[in-house]
């Protein structure tokens, strides 16, 4: 799958990481990488445009935080947010079994 | 070694296009995000030289983030200036009405006939304009589920632009009415126009300039193609609205096939002329139909309703992308589509 198909779904994965809690963009392009195994090996600038985008539609907030000297700002979901990742969820997993069931009678 | 650091938040800098409080903020996060990736790299065995190149390479090129930034925020803006410049219309709406309804007693300036003309007909243009680059800006990307870029983008700025200069004169004639002997809600709506217009016509020429950056390089969806796609996104997300569509779409290819005649003055993509001159008719008779209903036509005000609407679609249609493409057109883009 090329970079910029991932870069359609970026929105949604951000906020799927944000889901299993509040986290910072260094912490956040990492659980990408792991929890996909390595496959969205993406260059580490471009979650920031996607935090910023989702801040701005009110789904998730962020603060300045400080951990071992370093200067942090860590984002979390909203109400709001959490509610989207309940409806993006749905529809993806709708969406992603039809595209199975084609893919298996091919 | 630093220099690497220094030279990428400096081209960031340079080329991110975003106010001053989210470029600083931009460039505190992503220098935070740096250190964490050296500190990373060094971890991994990297010498401190190379693990700073390292880092730099991992975070992507800074023009190609730079340009994320820019798009959100072109967005964003255009987002906000249509909302404003709404507001701005609705209030010179209601300025008008409550200045010219019969017992205000009011004694309007410049005359009662130029507040009319620029109040109740001129006003119309921006407002024509401002729900354009609403519809457009704020309406179809929510409904769609996809963010405003390309073509739409470009009409959206470009109509924001024309409802911006289009509503100095109306801030103009408002400001000149606030010492008038006007009733205090009249005044009210004529105080928030004359103060609220240049505002957001700034506004407005500023995300326009900016419509820009969202632009792509051959994309010919125009405004009757966004109202298409929001039709099927609208079918596809609730039932009676695709109950609706379907009635639309029967409706339409039985009466072409019935009454080709009769269609051929509506089709707007393949006959814009004729179908704005039937929309200027209808559009004067639907304004004037409460004097109609009330048995007190005037068929003076309604024609020039009718030949406003026509003047405007003629003088803005293209530009704005109200009309179809020109079978011409069509042919030229097949034509390139099929070289390339």
């Amino acid at each position: 799958m090329s970079q910029d198909a991932v870069r359609g779904h970026l929105d949604g994965l951000v906020l799927a990481v944000l889901a299993g809690g509040p986290a910072h963009g260094y912490a956040l392009i990492e659980l990408l990488r792991d929890r996909s195994g390595g496959f969205f090996e993406l260059p580490e600038g471009s979650v920031y445009p996607a935090l910023h985008r989702l801040e701005r539609a009110g789904l998730v907030e962020s603060g300045w935080s400080e951990a071992g000297g370093r200067r942090r700002r860590v984002y979390e979901l909203t109400a709001r947010g959490r509610r989207s990742v309940a409806e993006r969820r749905r529809e993806w997993r709708t969406f992603a079994a039809a595209v199975d069931a084609i893919w298996q009678g091919a | 070694m630093r220099n690497a650091v220094t030279d990428y938040l400096g081209e960031l800098s340079t080329t991110l296009h975003v106010s001053t409080w989210r470029q600083r903020r931009i460039i505190a996060e992503i220098s935070d995000h740096l250190a964490e990736l050296i500190a990373d790299e060094q971890e991994r065995g990297a010498d401190p030289g190379p693990a700073v190149e390292l880092a730099v390479r991992r975070f992507g090129a800074p023009a190609e983030l730079a340009a994320e930034f820019n798009a959100d925020a072109a967005r964003h803006g255009l987002n906000r200036a249509s909302w404003a410049l709404a507001g701005c219309a609705a209030a010179a709406f209601a300025a008008a009405g409550l200045s010219l309804r019969p017992g205000a007693a009011a004694r309007p300036w410049p005359s009662a006939s130029v507040f009319s003309l620029v109040m109740q007909l001129w006003v119309q243009v921006p407002v024509a304009c401002g729900a354009i680059a609403l519809f457009l800006a704020v309406v179809a990307p929510w409904l769609r589920g996809t963010p405003l870029a390309r073509r739409p983008a470009v009409l959206a700025g470009r109509s924001l632009a024309l409802a911006s200069v289009l509503l100095l004169p109306v801030a103009a004639v408002a400001a000149g009415n606030l010492g008038t002997s006007l009733p205090v809600a009249g005044r009210l709506s004529l105080a928030l126009v004359a103060a609220g217009a240049p505002a957001a016509a700034v506004w407005g020429l500023r995300a326009a300039a900016r419509a820009s950056w969202l632009a792509g390089q051959a994309d010919g969806e125009n405004v009757l193609d966004v109202i298409a796609a929001v039709g099927r996104a609208l079918a596809g997300r609730w039932a009676f609205a695709g109950r609706a569509h379907r009635f639309a779409g029967t409706t339409w290819r039985s009466a072409r096939a019935q009454a080709p005649w009769l269609t051929r003055w509506l089709d707007l993509r393949h006959h814009p002329w004729r179908a704005a001159a039937t929309a200027s008719v209808a559009a004067g008779l639907a304004l004037k139909a409460p004097d109609l209903l009330a048995g007190d036509p005037d068929f003076l005000d309604a024609a020039v309703e009718a030949v406003a609407f026509y003047l405007c679609f003629a003088a803005l249609g293209g530009m704005l992308g109200l009309r179809g493409e020109r079978t011409r057109d069509l042919r030229n883009r097949a034509e390139m589509a099929s070289t390339t």
